[in-house]
């Protein structure tokens, strides 16, 4: 729990910073194009300015008229302006380093603005001085023309030539000559006539008065001059340069961050992916392994519970041998023993009949000698006893009737022996076994199954006697014909055949019974597959005829198809070797010695 | 025994019935007595004398075994048969070794066949056994007078064989065999008293051979050791072969010294008195053995009886 809480932490944390610096980075564009505005307004504000100032600087060769550039430039200058303080001077202010110069700016501006305005004032007035000035000097020259007035014209025309000399340039210098000059034609202008006089007068008037606008106007553009309006905005424009390096180079940094941080979010990511997608093979390696496990696994438990259902079986078909063996063993002795009387006494009855019959032939040959007084009743009595019970026949028939009793008791006794045989309860020994009257013993066990309404057909061949535990084939052949019985519903019959094919004994046990289809045949020798309805059989017979087979290293085959009964094929080895068994050491080691078998009591009788 | 009177028989059961019918069986030939029960039947023994005794195995009071081994202590020339409808290889083979049985008797009987094995008992009880026979074995281990009785031992396996040699070749001589062809070789080159014999020699049962040996070499005393033993072989073994003993491998050396010697014994007095031999008489074989068993019957008759 606290494990998530902290991832999700960690990951909405990723995040903002990854937010942040994305908005560090994002806000720039909007800030960019206004930066190019600024720069452009500023750009252009100093170009007007210097426009201005050569428009200023022009207005100074301009003589009569105002050049007409500098009206218009001052209405750009002020119109750029204006766009520069809406640029420059945001609601919110720029950083003190630029601010301050840009109002600075804005301050020498509006002087330079007020200065201009008068500068322009007095260069009205200096143009018209010097209008002035020239509609005078016309008539001067005039008057002047005649030869006798060529040196004063002469001055006339230099003092002209020099006043516009003054005019034009920017920080004139012949002042003083023109003083001079001034001062000489007015001298040399004694000599002349009065109306002559006057207008050389009027002339130099104008020329002062040229002269001090001219001084003013140069004192107005020194002033204009002075204001330091570009320095400002340079330095204005110089740090907001570096004010956007800066943040340029900020942003630039927190680019680089973002890029570094984006890549390392990227790795991270790539890591938990390459991770989820390693977990995930795993997951899948190990789904398929377990999957693989799992079946070796089941394999595994399916081959054990067939084992253990094989050897249940095994176990179950052992105890219920020995369970019928016990049972045959209390049953024989208590059946041979009434047996045993019974049929000694028929016997002996039947052997003392012949002794009988000679005193009955005794006693009858002595009738005729008795007196026939006595004889009278007595032979009456002897007639009707007789009439009863006729010694002849009597005894004859006593015989019959013994013997058919001897014979009843000679089966009991054989069915005895023959349950005893079949358990083999007192017969455990691999022996050499008559596979044909074992044939014969299981058929006799299996009387009940067969009454009458099956055929049995036998075709024994000569046969070698086969190494075996009898009483296991016993097990084979009962169970093989008790199947053999139960599928025939009705009449039909049951064929036995053996023979001898080359080292081994082949037994058949086919029948007239319902037979089966494949799929059956592949399952009847599995432990408990049955056919039978439940409860009617374990399933186990067929399972135990395979393993006993097995054991005797035979092997049992089925033909059969559904509707054309079964046969089975048995194959046995006759091979001299019998089944191992484990070798015993005939003499019990030191250790046990006295322990397993008490010593064998002295001999004493011979 | 006096010869004008008649052979006396005890019967023991528990059944009465069983006692009735033997006796009606019997009387006109025998004297027979009966006990219901093995202590009554003891108790009859102690108190007269019988020629043969033949006892029910099953019994709720003692078993037949018990009533014979004591019967072989007290009656030694008693001739002693077990009646019996079902026993098993344990008091089978305590019949053998310790009651010396001369037959078992299966119930249900056959009349015939049972006068026949008792008229086998009879005569077998004419022999007086010889009285003046030391009655107890030299202890085990000890150096015994049995070293003239040679010794054949027949089992497949050849370790076995050869522990067993180990065992027994300090007293005697002692020869080996690993096959019926081996043993009936040895028994026709030497003078072999004892044979000590596995009973499943290549996967066949030695009974019949047995029997057939002892038909042939009716002082050869046989005793089998075996891990292979069951019931049915075992009374086979008595009633065909008349074996001496049958052990049950594993044995305790001693055990297997002690029963060596007292065979050697028993061969020696034989040797001395062959009219003992009748005493231990197998059943003649009854049946024609198969084809295959002829050949080596054949053999045999030819080896011992050149």
């Amino acid at each position: 729990m606290l494990r998530r809480i902290i991832v999700a932490v960690a990951m909405v944390m990723a995040l903002a910073v990854l937010g942040l610096l994305m908005y560090r980075t994002q806000a720039q564009p909007l800030d960019l194009r206004r930066h190019n505005e600024r720069l452009t307004q500023l750009e252009r504000v100093l170009e007007l300015e210097a426009a201005v100032d050569q428009d200023i600087a022009r207005a100074r060769l301009a003589l009569d008229a105002e050049p007409p550039g500098l009206e218009q430039a001052q209405q750009r200058l002020a119109e750029a302006r204006q766009q520069l303080r809406q640029g420059w001077m945001p609601r919110e202010r720029l950083a003190p380093e630029i601010d301050g110069p840009v109002r600075e700016y804005f301050r020498h501006a509006d002087e330079k603005s007020a200065a201009l305005e008068r500068y322009r004032a007095e260069l009205q007035q200096f143009f018209a001085a010097f209008g002035q000035l020239r509609k005078q000097a016309d008539p001067v020259l005039t008057v002047l023309a005649s030869d006798q007035y060529t040196a004063l014209r002469r001055r006339v025309m230099t003092l002209l030539g020099d006043l516009t000399t003054y005019s034009i340039q920017s920080r004139p210098i012949n002042g003083p000559e023109i003083a001079e000059l001034q001062g000489a034609i007015s001298s040399e202008a004694r000599g002349l006539p009065p109306a002559a006089l006057q207008t050389v007068d009027r002339l130099l008037a104008s020329a002062d008065a040229v002269r001090s606008t001219k001084d003013g106007l140069q004192d107005r553009m020194q002033e204009l001059l002075a204001l330091p309006t570009t320095p400002a905005l340079e330095r204005a424009r110089r740090n907001y340069h570096e004010n956007h390096a800066r943040t340029e180079a900020s942003t630039a940094r927190y680019r680089k961050a973002l890029a570094i941080y984006a890549s390392a979010l990227l790795l991270v990511f790539a890591l938990g992916g390459w991770r989820l997608r390693r977990s995930y093979a795993e997951l899948d390696g190990a789904n398929a392994h377990l999957e693989e496990l799992v079946d070796v696994r089941t394999q595994e438990l399916r081959k054990a519970l067939d084992e253990v259902r094989s050897q249940q079986a095994q176990l179950i078909q052992s105890e219920k041998m020995a369970s019928l063996g016990q049972l045959v063993a209390g049953v024989a002795h208590e059946i041979n023993t009434p047996l045993g009387y019974a049929r000694s006494n028929v016997e002996t009855v039947r052997e003392g009949l012949p002794a009988m019959r000679s005193v009955f032939d005794a006693y009858d040959a002595l009738l005729p000698l008795l007196p026939a007084s006595q004889a009278e009743a007595l032979l009456g009595q002897l007639q009707a006893a007789r009439k009863v019970w006729d010694p002849v026949e009597r005894v004859e028939e006593a015989d019959v009737l013994l013997a058919d009793a001897e014979h009843g008791l000679v089966q009991i006794a054989d069915l005895v022996m023959s349950l005893k045989d079949f358990s083999r309860v007192d017969r455990s020994l691999t022996e050499r076994f008559d596979i044909n009257q074992g044939l014969e013993t299981a058929l006799k066990i299996c009387q009940g199954h067969l009454k009458s309404r099956v055929e049995i057909r036998r075709e024994f061949g000569e046969l070698p006697l086969v190494p075996c535990a009898p009483s296991q084939l016993n097990q084979v052949f009962l169970n093989l014909i008790t199947n053999a019985a139960q599928a025939i519903d009705g009449a039909g019959w049951i064929q036995l055949s053996t023979r001898e094919v080359g080292d081994a004994v082949e037994i058949s046990i086919a029948d007239s019974g319902c037979g089966m289809d494949e799929q059956t045949q592949a399952h009847i020798f599995e432990p408990f597959f049955t056919t039978k309805d439940v409860g009617k059989g374990t399933g186990l017979g067929l399972s135990i005829v395979f393993r006993i087979l097995e054991d005797h290293h035979g092997s049992i085959e089925v033909r059969s198809a559904p509707g054309q009964g079964a046969e089975f094929i048995i194959r046995l080895p006759t091979a001299r070797e019998a089944p191992a068994q484990p070798r015993a050491a005939p003499i019990a080691s030191v250790a046990q010695d006295d322990e397993l078998l008490p010593p064998v009591p002295a001999i004493s009788g011979i | 025994m006096s010869s004008n009177t008649r052979p006396r028989i005890l019967f023991i059961d528990d059944e009465p019935r069983i006692l009735l019918s033997l006796k009606a069986m019997f009387r006109n030939d025998y004297d027979v007595e009966t006990a219901v029960g093995g202590a009554a039947g003891i108790e009859q023994i102690k108190a007269q004398d019988f020629d043969v005794i033949v006892s029910d195995q099953r019994m709720p009071d003692v078993t037949g075994v018990d009533v014979l081994r004591a019967a072989r202590e007290l009656r030694p020339r008693s001739v002693r048969l077990l009646l019996t409808g079902y026993s098993d290889l344990t008091a089978i083979i305590g019949c053998i070794n310790e009651g010396e049985i001369f037959r078992f008797i299966s119930k249900p009987w056959g009349n015939t066949e049972l006068r026949a094995t008792i008229a086998a008992a009879v005569a077998a009880a004419d022999v007086v056994p010889p009285l003046n026979q030391p009655p107890t074995p030299a202890p085990a281990g000890s150096k015994p007078g049995a070293s003239g009785v040679a010794l054949l031992i027949l089992d497949e396996d050849a370790a076995s064989r050869s522990q067993l040699k180990r065992t027994l070749e300090n007293d005697r001589v002692v020869y080996e065999a690993g096959s019926v062809d081996e043993a009936l070789e040895q028994l026709a080159t030497h003078p072999i008293g004892v044979i000590v014999t596995e009973l499943v020699v290549g996967g066949e049962v030695l009974t019949q051979l047995l029997g057939a040996l002892r038909q042939h070499h009716p002082a050869l005393v046989v005793v089998v050791l075996t891990s292979h033993a069951d019931a049915g072989h075992s009374i086979t073994l008595i009633n065909q072969g008349q074996i001496y003993r049958l052990l049950l491998k594993p044995v305790s050396e001693s055990v297997l010294r002690g029963t060596i010697n007292i065979a050697s014994r028993r061969y020696e007095m034989l040797q001395q008195h062959p009219e003992q031999i009748q005493r231990a008489a197998p059943e003649p074989l009854r049946a024609p053995p198969p084809a295959q068993r002829l050949g080596l019957l054949a053999r045999i008759k030819r080896v011992l009886m050149a």
